[in-house]
């Protein structure tokens, strides 16, 4: 497998107490992946640490395949970054805080900010002073920024963060478009899961530091799902009845008296009428949606933020 | 590279007040130091000199705006790229902490040094109108001597303001830290161990020079000192520039 990113137990200790602990991200090249967990699950701290911004405590990296040992081996002229919020000089317009970028960057080719303005729409504000910015056109700067130098991986630290939906919905589209035209791969980082599950291929979860799970596209989907939720008196009969007379297998029951069933459902109607004339009684029958967000509470306990 | 780091650091500057100090400060201490003798010549009759004006301008220079407002300006260029969280970004850059941290140095240099020679220029100007023909015991190149020497003076004490700035991520405790320093300073300026004060020994070094008409006057202690300031706390500095990331400073 072609990774562009891996990080094997990577772990960040301060004092006694893991901020990170033994994660180990897998980023294949051309993926989009999503690092999904709560603010203070430990994100930010690891992706500082595969930018090389503080040290890991043990564990390693690897960076287009090679193994990270020291500062000068992180080939950062390869990749693009948001780092927290995106941060700029406000006394310098749009064009001059991209100067300073290209020039660090030692990319000889001044028409380059141009280029990297006119992707993100920004052309027309390249004389503006950053200050007379809003939130999200510093984003789209910040964007633009991280895909001046050309870079074959971007890092986007919540990119969305303190953005209004129609924000949120521009930035997503902008990184969508990006990972295709430039064929780049990225990790993004949020707490908004709503955001990483329209996005991502791949997510990884992480919670109170620990990466809990890794799963790709499709795996997504498959908890993204509807199902018939019946209440009933008496689950036991009633799971007869949907396993001997009308033959559904792919049932279960969730909790006392409440049973989801996930195939047949256009013959709800049929299944319902069964159940009665077993001698079931139902309280309650709806269809309800399976989500991500269903199976992030169901890892970690708790909720994450939906907007 | 040195030149294009010198460049970006300077760039950054672009329309922020941090500039308009040099001509403020420059202009303040000729402008404070020509009034003062103006007032002498009007009350008691001492006319105003070439030698009293260059003094007295490199004693304001010294002794009052050169370690709070050069104080303020290492602050600014250390603590805003935190504050404006740019900091990441340019760590995240090919260039080493410690070449960064020079070029910033090397900004601060710059800036002292433009301080000191405008104000320097300014008072010749000023004495060519006020008084005429250059006169006095102190040739001109030996006040000019001066003054260059007061631009190393001043940058030993920049270690402190940047230790304070890179650790504290904050303008208000170095200010704060240089303003007691000054306070201080009047109190025990003139006692035997001025010398051995990091704000009033640049003052003493340059009163030595000044009273002495000579260079060849016991400065040592006061240069040793400060040499020793700037060693100290530059280590430190570059040393929590690289790493203090790493360290759970704030508890959280």
């Amino acid at each position: 497998m072609d990774y562009i990113l891996r990080t094997v137990n990577l772990s960040k200790k301060y004092k006694e107490k893991y901020v990170v602990k033994d994660v180990s991200m897998n980023i294949k090249k051309g993926d989009l992946y999503g690092f999904l967990g709560k603010n203070g699950a430990g994100k930010t701290t690891t992706i500082r640490m595969i930018m090389n911004l503080i040290k890991p405590s043990s564990g390693y990296i690897e960076l287009f395949g090679k193994e990270i040992n020291n500062s000068s081996d992180i080939p950062l002229q390869r990749i693009g970054s948001i780092i927290e919020t995106p941060g700029f000089y406000l006394n310098l317009t749009a064009e001059e805080n991209l100067e300073i970028h290209r020039r660090l960057m030692r990319m000889p080719n001044k028409s380059s900010i141009d280029e990297a303005l006119d992707m993100v729409g920004l052309l027309k504000a390249k004389k503006k002073l950053v200050k007379t910015f809003s939130l999200g056109m510093k984003q789209r700067l910040g964007i633009a920024r991280a895909m001046l130098h050309h870079p074959e991986l971007l890092i986007l630290d919540e990119p969305t963060n303190g953005l209004d939906p129609v924000g949120i919905k521009e930035i997503r589209q902008l990184i969508m478009r990006l990972r295709v035209e430039r064929n780049i791969t990225v990790l993004i980082s949020s707490h908004i899961l709503s955001e990483v599950e329209q996005m991502a291929r791949t997510i990884g979860i992480i919670h109170q530091g620990q990466l809990i799970k890794e799963m790709d596209a499709d795996s997504i989907r498959s908890y993204n799902f509807q199902y018939l939720e019946i209440h009933v008196d008496n689950d036991k009969l009633a799971s007869v009845v949907i396993e001997r007379e009308l033959g559904i297998c792919n049932y279960k029951i969730s909790k006392p008296q409440v049973i989801r069933i996930y195939e047949k459902l256009d013959q709800s109607q049929e299944i319902n009428r069964a159940l009665i004339n077993n001698g079931v009684n139902i309280r309650q029958c709806s269809f309800a949606k399976a989500s991500l967000e269903g199976y992030f509470i169901k890892l970690t306990g708790d909720g994450l933020n939906v907007e | 590279m040195w030149s294009e780091l010198l460049y970006i650091e300077i760039m950054k500057l672009k329309r922020s007040f941090i500039v308009w100090l040099i001509f403020v400060v420059a202009i303040t201490a000729v402008t404070l130091s020509y009034i003062s003798l103006h007032l002498n010549s009007v009350y008691n009759y001492i006319p105003v000199t070439w030698y009293e004006l260059l003094k007295g301008n490199l004693v304001y220079l010294n002794l009052l705006f050169a370690s709070p407002v050069f104080s303020l300006v290492t602050s600014y260029i250390f603590v805003r790229e935190y504050h404006d969280h740019v900091i990441y970004q340019l760590f995240s850059y090919p260039v080493s902490r410690v070449k960064i941290i020079v070029s910033k140095l090397l900004v601060i240099i710059l800036f002292i040094m433009v301080t000191m020679l405008l104000s320097f220029l300014l008072t010749m100007v000023l004495g060519s109108i006020v008084i005429g023909e250059y006169q006095s015991t102190v040739p001109i190149h030996g006040f000019f001597k001066i003054y260059v020497y007061s631009i190393f003076l001043q940058l030993s004490i920049v270690p402190i303001s940047m230790l304070l700035s890179i650790w504290k991520k904050s303008i208000v405790y170095p200010v704060s830290i240089t303003v007691v320093g000054l306070v201080i300073v009047f109190f025990i300026l003139g006692e035997s161990y001025d010398s051995y004060f990091p704000w009033s020994a640049p003052t003493r070094v340059v009163f030595e020079l000044i009273g002495t008409k000579a260079l060849n006057v016991d400065i040592v202690h006061p240069v040793i000192m400060l040499a020793t300031v700037f060693v100290v706390t530059l280590v430190p500095s570059i040393f929590l520039f690289r790493y203090l990331d790493n360290f759970d400073w704030t508890g959280k």
